[in-house]
């Protein structure tokens, strides 16, 4: 119990967060530069703060004041940071 | 004066500073962001540069290879990554955030249109009223029975025939303009009695809907759809605006971010998805018989899903991810609807109005030189084999010229009583398939290059009419009239 | 004649000096450009109707405005030519209308570019804003749909973002005819510092 209580740092793909979940993108693991300028424009990004809305059929994240849908390849490239 | 706020790392900056002075050709782009870009791997930019600083070309690779040996981080990261941290340091300093704002309605409404349980539902409600109810029913049948019968057939054609048949007494020349295949009585009409209303009806509701900002949410609710026949939830706007005008929608195509997309979603768009003109004259043809409408609707999609899954099967490429903006829905302002909806119309109506006369034109050569004749003479038994009477042969060819001209020449056979519910479901299935118009294939040409759009045709015009003939076998093996 | 008409223009009055073709050249080089940068969705359209009294279809989602649309946007005895690019996220080109709208930055040179972004999502178009002002091009950013901003509870300090950058920050909210006439005055005053 006590352990459990201790703040845990785990970087984990995107994929598994459940709705409702928040946290902080640590990078994007993909070798296409293409994908990954897009997706820097639509603000995902190291260091930004998301909250997953919906994890089906596609993934809703909220990033800042924008929701952006994600399909489930890209999301699991998309290593984030969750605190507790 | 302008500041520029962009400072990478000092290696980077280093590496710019060397890069800049090696640059000497005057470029839109300061030397800096020149530098920049190169970095980032742009291709065009390093064609750009090999133009005006060819001497310096192997140089500046070298330079940047070797730096790119040295760093772990890939540098299209780092400087990325500084112009966003620099966007949000200056942000901290210029901008507050008041986190209780902002209406909790719309966060509701946000959430059911995205939910799959509720808003699948929705979907289909948003389907059915705007485009089956609005568009279908009110604008194909409402719309255009009373335009015309009560305008046409009443009003203006007798009147038109009677003067241009007095005018003009050599009747091979007044049917150029009136009687059964006249630019006036058969073009304009058509134009103006079926295409008008069903296109403005679907243009309008499908502006009210682009400008609420819920075509993104159809896209997300698609996606995996969409995935099984190799597009994605992008496809989702070209695929939409095709049951509008498939010829817009080829142009818009353009926006998929892959070859193999833009390819797959213009073939899609030839075979299997009508345009608002042909929809609604389908749609008036078959609505007295819901069964024959379910047997075309469920033939249609199985097509489209087949045919879609096969061809992501057999063209090769990357396939693409999906991500998409989801924007707040927002009230549409009715004058930008307006707007949009009229700008569209007066577009489809400069492509499509002279191909209706000139449909007229060549129908009226190729029945006073008879070649029309003979052409109707070789579609005749390709019509018997699947099951249809001589005069479909007409339409089919109508069907060349426009799609949906083929489609409103059914309309008339329908109305007068010459088809039963089996061949007017199988006549509608193989003119759906059939050739794109030639608005379209021209369309094809110019955004997909000449080999591909005939390649599809080559493909399209067989197995329209196989399509035709297994739906028919079917249907009679079964039994099955549909009234 | 030409004495009663107050209003002829530069241009007019240097085509009476020279022949018809000279003249064709001068006009060419003297007209001044503006390009509207930005995402799709921000309201450029808007503007630019209202700067050119065009008739351009208004879109909200990408893929619509695909082609570039070009207008005229005349003010005393000056007229500039707008251009309305299609969308762009980034200096580096993913889509074809990324590539289109910055080869009509690389080949038109515009003399002032107008960077128009939704005000909510400032935090990811700013970036841009930096870029562009890095590549050397003389920008005005407007912040579009501020109406929009404000009723989720941003506030942006313009006068402090403007001395930041250096470039005028402008507010606006074209949709709603907000904002249209500060853009106005603020080109008008940019492009007569244009080299």
């Amino acid at each position: 119990m006590e352990q459990k209580s201790k703040n845990i740092s785990v970087n984990i793909p995107l994929t598994m967060l459940k709705a409702g979940q928040e946290a902080k993108i640590v990078t994007v693991k993909t070798e296409d530069n293409q994908k990954l300028r897009k997706l820097a424009a639509f603000g995902i990004f190291p260091g930004t703060e998301i909250q997953v809305i919906q994890c089906y059929p596609s993934i809703v994240i909220q990033a800042g004041f924008t929701q952006i849908a994600l399909d489930s390849e890209i999301a699991s490239e998309i290593i984030v940071n969750l605190n507790n | 004066m302008q500041h520029n706020t962009l400072n990478y790392d000092k290696d980077i900056e280093n590496l710019i500073f060397r890069l800049v002075s090696h640059l000497n050709s005057d470029y839109a782009f300061s030397k800096r962001s020149v530098a920049t870009m190169l970095l980032q791997e742009d291709e065009e930019i390093w064609e750009l540069v090999k133009q005006n600083d060819g001497s310096n070309y192997n140089e500046i690779r070298a330079m940047i290879n070797e730096f790119k040996k040295n760093t772990s981080e890939s540098v299209l990261y780092q400087i990325s990554r500084t112009q966003q941290e620099e966007s949000k340091k200056i942000l901290q300093k210029v901008m507050t955030v008041d986190k209780n704002s902002g209406s909790k309605l719309a966060k509701i409404v946000n959430k059911l249109t995205i939910n799959p349980i509720t808003g699948i539902p929705l979907l289909l409600l948003v389907l059915y009223y705007g485009f089956y109810q609005f568009v279908g029913v009110f604008g194909a049948g409402t719309m255009v029975d009373f335009i015309e019968t009560n305008i046409f057939d009443e009003m203006i054609n007798p009147y038109i025939n009677q003067f241009v048949n007095g005018l003009i007494p050599w009747k091979v020349v007044s049917d150029l303009f009136v009687n059964d295949y006249g630019i006036i009585t058969l073009g304009i009409k058509y134009a103006i009695a079926i295409v008008l209303p069903v296109v403005g009806c679907f243009f309008l509701m499908f502006s009210i809907i682009e400008d609420s900002g819920y075509l993104p949410r159809i896209s997300m609710l698609m996606d995996r759809v969409f995935k099984k026949i190799g597009l994605n939830g992008r496809a989702v706007i070209p695929m939409t605006l095709g049951f509008g005008c498939d010829t817009m929608a080829t142009m818009v195509s353009r926006t998929l971010e892959t070859k193999r997309e833009r390819v797959i979603s213009t073939f899609l768009l030839a075979l299997a998805i009508p345009c608002s003109a042909q929809l609604g004259v389908i749609l008036a043809l078959l609505s007295g018989k819901p069964m024959a409408m379910a047997v075309w609707l469920v033939f249609m999609v199985l097509i489209f899903m087949l045919i879609g899954y096969l061809t992501s099967k057999v063209i090769p490429g990357e396939k693409a991810g999906f991500y998409m903006e989801l924007p707040p829905l927002r009230m549409p302002k009715l004058s930008n609807v307006l707007k949009k909806t009229y700008v569209r119309m007066y577009w489809y109506f400069k492509e499509v109005l002279p191909l209706f006369i000139l449909a007229s034109v060549l129908i009226w050569v190729g029945n006073i030189t008879g070649l029309f004749e003979v052409l109707v003479r070789y579609t005749v038994p390709v019509v018997n084999m699947i099951g249809l009477p001589d005069k479909t042969a007409e339409i089919f060819l109508f069907g060349f010229f426009r799609r949906d001209f083929g489609a409103a020449g059914l309309f008339d056979m329908q109305s007068s009583g010459v088809l039963n519910g089996r061949q007017l479901v199988v006549a509608a299935a193989t003119l759906t398939l059939f050739v794109p118009c030639v608005a379209q294939f021209t369309m094809m040409i110019k955004e997909r290059g000449w080999k591909t759009a005939l390649a599809m045709c080559a493909f399209i015009f067989p197995f329209a009419f196989a399509a035709g003939y297994l739906l028919n076998k079917v249907l009679v093996l079964w039994g099955i009239n549909l009234g | 004649m030409e004495c009663c008409n107050q209003k002829v223009s530069m241009i007019s009055r240097i085509r009476n000096l020279t022949n018809r073709k000279d003249a064709h050249k001068v006009e060419q080089n003297a007209q001044k450009k503006i390009a509207l940068i930005g995402n799709p969705n921000v309201g450029k359209s808007v503007i630019f109707n209202s700067l050119t009294g065009a008739y351009v279809t208004v879109s909200n989602y990408p893929g619509t405005t695909v082609e570039v649309s070009r207008g005229r946007y005349t003010y005393g005895n000056s007229k500039l030519e707008v251009i309305d690019t299609p969308g762009m996220y980034s200096m580096i080109p993913i889509t074809e209308e990324e590539r289109v709208t910055r080869n009509l930055l690389i080949n038109e040179r515009p003399d002032l570019v107008l960077h128009i972004i939704d005000a909510k999502n400032i935090n990811r178009m700013l970036p841009l804003t930096l870029q562009l002002i890095e590549a050397g091009f003389q920008v005005v950013l407007v912040l579009n749909i501020m109406d929009e901003a404000k009723a989720l509870g941003i506030e942006i300090n313009c006068r402090e973002l403007q001395k930041i950058l250096g470039i005028p920050v402008l507010e606006a909210s074209a949709a709603l005819n907000k904002g249209l006439n500060e853009i106005r005055k603020t080109i008008e005053e940019q492009i007569k510092d244009a080299a």
